[in-house]
């Protein structure tokens, strides 16, 4: 699921200047989707558990946590941190390719791309991944 | 079914999801499960005071906690943990290196006592998420929905195990649930509506014994052996006895063509060479018309054509029945001291409290797949035998 998430992150087209970090975009696009399928207190669960094993990656995320509505929070602390912007992207795909790869567990790989698929429609999903 | 058909269902079970089945470390219950337990499940174990309940999470829990995924064991309100883990320790299954490295327990009775099933549901979160737990036992969890239901609807207690159930699959944790439950429960209890599996057991009276049995009434994701399982509870624990060849339902041994001497060639030759290799066969009749000592010459035969042979006695202890059969001029001593060679014996005592059919049955069949390539059984005075469990030797003797 990690090439899958590296090319969901270059489709999602964040611009350099965002003011949100790359993550909670990434989770944020699947956030509707999923909740729609598992329910939001289902999706925050997903998602809470798939920050803990990317945080073993990525220590830098051991500070965000998931809200209470399933959304990322803790990003505007990393801000300050410079070392943070360089692993941006590395936090982004590791988050979501555990996400992505918890849902594979558990659903299979079709049912998971289809889900993908609603929260990045105009992506093309044929490649290996 | 066409050839289309056919291979879009080959098509739907290449993309099915598989489930990884865990090994429960309970001997014979993989086989009833289909397998193994399915990762990730929500299960409850039921049943009455004293049936095993605890026994068999511990069992589970030592074959299955490791390091990286440990165990957390969570009491409430039922036995303490230090009487249990007194208790727990005389079984053989039990080891202290597993104990001090992969199983955690922890007492949730104050949580229960005084807060709401929020709290509880939050405890268990922050443990599991702290520890990375693969395997969660909440015992008991009759406990905490007895408490709950003072003040509680049964929507709101649906809504509490949902949400266990939930987080606790999310956490990529296999869970038991252990209550106190009669059977009468299981109609419009949300918590039986929610688990994946439901194994209830049971300790009932039949005329003077004391009979355990198990039955899997609800496992989702894979078929499981119908029906009540025997089990018993000995120093090394749990050890269940499957009511059929687990899910095959045969003996995976082709019967031979082979026809076998009795040892009486008149009765061979009425039965057109002997009993078909293979063939179970019962033999009746009053006491004292002859039944054992044809079982015996039939084994004897055996001995001498060099065939190995399991006699299983009910009412004579081992030593007896040589003594019997030498006064027929039956060697039976000898034999039973070769046991690696394969013109050898085993004559089987099944004590009194073993006297169950499957069990005394897959004793058998068991020592018969361990020790040689059997051909001949004797069983006196068989009680109900099971003719499937015999299947896997080639021929027996009732």
């Amino acid at each position: 699921m990690r090439e899958l998430s590296r090319r969901l992150l270059v489709a999602s087209e964040i611009a350099a200047d965002r003011s949100v970090h790359e993550a909670a975009v990434m989770s944020e696009k699947l956030r509707i989707p999923l909740t729609r399928f598992a329910g939001a207190e289902g999706f925050a669960s997903l998602l809470r558990r798939a920050l803990v094993l990317a945080s073993v990656e990525v220590p830098l995320l051991q500070s965000i946590k998931v809200g209470l509505d399933g959304r990322l929070e803790g990003f505007e602390e990393l801000a300050a941190d410079p070392g943070a912007a360089v692993k941006s992207s590395e936090a982004a795909v590791a988050i979501t390719s555990h996400l992505l790869g918890l849902l594979g567990t558990f659903i299979g790989e079709p049912l998971t791309l289809r889900l993908v698929r609603e929260a990045w429609p105009d992506t093309s999903l044929d490649e290996s991944h | 079914m066409s050839g289309r058909g056919n291979d879009q269902r080959k098509d739907q079970s290449e993309v099915r999801v598989p489930i990884r089945q865990l090994p429960t470390g309970v001997p014979g219950l993989d086989e009833i499960l289909g397998g193994g337990l399915p990762e990730y499940s929500f299960n409850i174990i039921a049943g009455a005071p004293g049936c095993g309940k605890t026994t068999l999470a511990h069992q589970i829990m030592f074959a299955t906690a490791t390091p990286e995924r440990p165990a957390l064991y969570f009491t409430v309100l039922g036995e303490p943990a230090i009487k249990m883990l007194r208790y727990q320790q005389q079984f053989g299954f039990f080891d202290h290196a597993t104990m001090a490295a992969s199983i955690r327990f922890i007492n949730l009775s104050h949580l229960v006592m005084e807060q709401d099933l929020g709290a509880v549901l939050d405890a268990i979160m922050k443990e599991i998420e702290t520890s990375n737990a693969g395997i969660v036992v909440v015992d008991s969890f009759r406990t905490v929905v007895r408490k709950a239901l003072n003040g509680l609807s049964e929507m709101e207690l649906q809504g509490f195990v949902q949400r266990l159930a939930l987080h606790l699959t999310s956490w990529q944790a296999t869970t038991f649930l252990i209550g106190e439950y009669v059977e009468g429960e299981l109609r419009d209890n949300p918590v039986f509506t929610v688990a994946d599996g439901l194994f209830w057991l049971y300790q009932n009276v039949e005329r003077n014994s004391i009979v355990r049995k198990m039955q899997v009434m609800k496992l989702r994701g894979q078929e499981s052996v119908p029906g009540m399982h025997t089990f018993r509870i000995t120093d090394a624990g749990l050890q269940t006895f499957p009511r059929t060849f687990g899910l095959v339902g045969q003996s995976g041994q082709v019967k031979g063509q082979r026809r076998l001497s009795t040892g009486v060639s008149e009765l061979d030759e009425l039965m057109g060479g002997g009993i078909p290799e293979g063939d179970s066969l019962l033999l009746a009749g009053p006491s004292g018309s002859g039944k054992s000592t044809l079982g015996t010459q039939f084994i004897a035969e055996g001995l001498r054509q060099g065939e190995p042979g399991i006699v299983a006695v009910f009412e004579e202890i081992p030593a007896e029945y040589a003594q019997r059969a030498a006064m027929f001029g039956f060697d039976f001593d000898t034999p039973q001291r070769m046991a690696s060679s394969r013109s050898s014996i085993s004559v089987r005592w099944t004590s009194p409290s073993m006297r169950r059919s499957t069990r005394s049955s897959t004793a058998l069949r068991r020592s018969a797949a361990s020790d040689w390539s059997l051909t001949r059984w004797s069983a006196s005075r068989w009680r109900w035998p099971p003719a499937s469990a015999l299947t896997s030797a080639s021929r027996c003797t009732a």
